[in-house]
């Protein structure tokens, strides 16, 4: 059995997925959640669709 | 949100490698968010672990149709590490439970839908007495007290839990009286990875962060990186980002092809954890006076980091799990 360490299509999309959202999502919001002990309701919210 | 999930309550039935390449990426933003965000995967893993369809029709289904949360109650004021001092009773009356006791450190907590509670159904068992349910928050006498004020991945919200003659059906038990504890180590297997990859994210955000900083920040007329001093240490974390990941990803994929893989969740548990509190002291030091500033980001990083080394097992309890795997199960 070979050993291959690349992630597959469908897995490279789904991290592409999750760091875009991360960029985009969570890392502007990082800072205040912090700040605040803030709960990530509406980041869920985003992250459910 | 909940890519785990089994297809027959509407879920997308991911593997935990994807799951663990998801919760890097959130990682490395913000593991608190992340935590927030996973804390579904940690409540719902037994439930998933044990495949009780209607069980799981009722309280997972739920979650994929509109964004609900859920905890996981294991710990206690006075058993963490140590799980069969559970003091927690759940006593059979008819067909029903009444379960009393209070939880500790519960992530989510004011949120959640319903708990995963870990209780003593026989304390003079020790870990074979206890039993595993699934407790609807909205049940009288369910408490969820005030949010703890904690040092990092402070937006996870984390509160302790009162359950005081809390009567739930009997059809809310996980499995059979006594499998408790089993049950509850079998979920760890398939979280694990998933947590040890929160904390692969956090040493990928200081390798990029110093990265950065030491091309820009200059010192002696030339960019810090061009000390050895400084790109010693960046150069470290870029070698324990890759190490840990494939710690992470081989124990994900292990339990994703059915394989037991309790010591290598263990391994990349404990690795990626104290990884992740090296690089982001190391982080600091990078940036130096700043670094110690909130103004810039890796402080942050350092507060979150710690946790890793104590919740979900504590870095020493990987070790124990992996010397009792080493010496009693010779694997």
């Amino acid at each position: 059995m070979v050993i291959d360490f690349e992630l597959n299509e469908t897995q490279k999309e789904l991290q592409k997925l999750a760091s875009d959202f991360a960029r985009k999502e969570i890392l502007p919001q990082a800072e205040l959640h912090d700040k605040e002990s803030k709960f990530p309701l509406e980041i869920a919210q985003k992250a459910f669709v | 949100m909940n890519p785990g999930f089994p297809e027959y309550v509407g879920g997308l039935d991911l593997g935990i490698l994807e799951e663990c390449i998801i919760a890097e990426e959130l990682g490395a933003a913000c593991t608190g968010i992340a935590t927030a965000l996973g804390a579904n995967m940690l409540a719902s893993a037994p439930l998933i672990v044990v495949d009780n369809h209607e069980i799981n029709k009722e309280f997972l289904a739920p979650m994929m149709e509109e964004v609900q949360f859920a905890s996981y109650c294991v710990t206690e004021p006075n058993a963490g590490s140590d799980v069969a001092g559970v003091q927690t009773t759940a006593k059979k009356t008819g067909d029903e439970y009444i379960i009393n006791g209070n939880k500790q450190w519960i992530t989510a907590a004011k949120y959640a839908k319903w708990f995963y509670v870990l209780a003593q159904t026989d304390s003079s068992q020790g870990h074979k007495g206890l039993s595993a349910f699934v407790v609807p928050a909205d049940t009288p006498g369910v408490t969820v007290n005030k949010k703890e004020d904690m040092m990092g991945q402070r937006a996870s919200s984390t509160h302790s839990v009162t359950f005081k003659d809390v009567k739930i059906p009997a059809k809310y038990l996980l499995g059979a009286e006594g499998d408790g504890f089993k049950i509850s180590m079998k979920a760890f297997d398939r979280t694990r990875p998933g947590v040890a990859a929160g904390a692969v994210g956090i040493i990928k955000a200081c390798r990029d962060y110093s990265i950065k900083y030491s091309m820009e920040r200059t010192s002696f007329g030339v960019p810090i990186a061009m000390h050895e001093a400084v790109s010693f240490m960046v150069a470290e974390m870029a070698m324990d980002h890759e190490a840990a990941q494939l710690l992470t990803w081989k124990s994900a994929w292990m339990i994703d092809k059915g394989e037991r893989n309790t010591k290598f969740a263990s391994f990349a548990k404990a690795f990626a954890a104290d990884a992740a509190m090296k690089s982001s002291t190391n982080a600091v030091q990078v940036y130096g006076g700043y670094g110690y500033s909130k103004e810039y980001p890796v402080e942050k990083l350092m507060r979150d980091a710690k946790i890793y080394q104590i919740y979900e097992g504590t870095s020493q309890i990987q070790r124990l799990i992996i010397s009792k795997e080493i010496f009693l199960r010779s694997s």
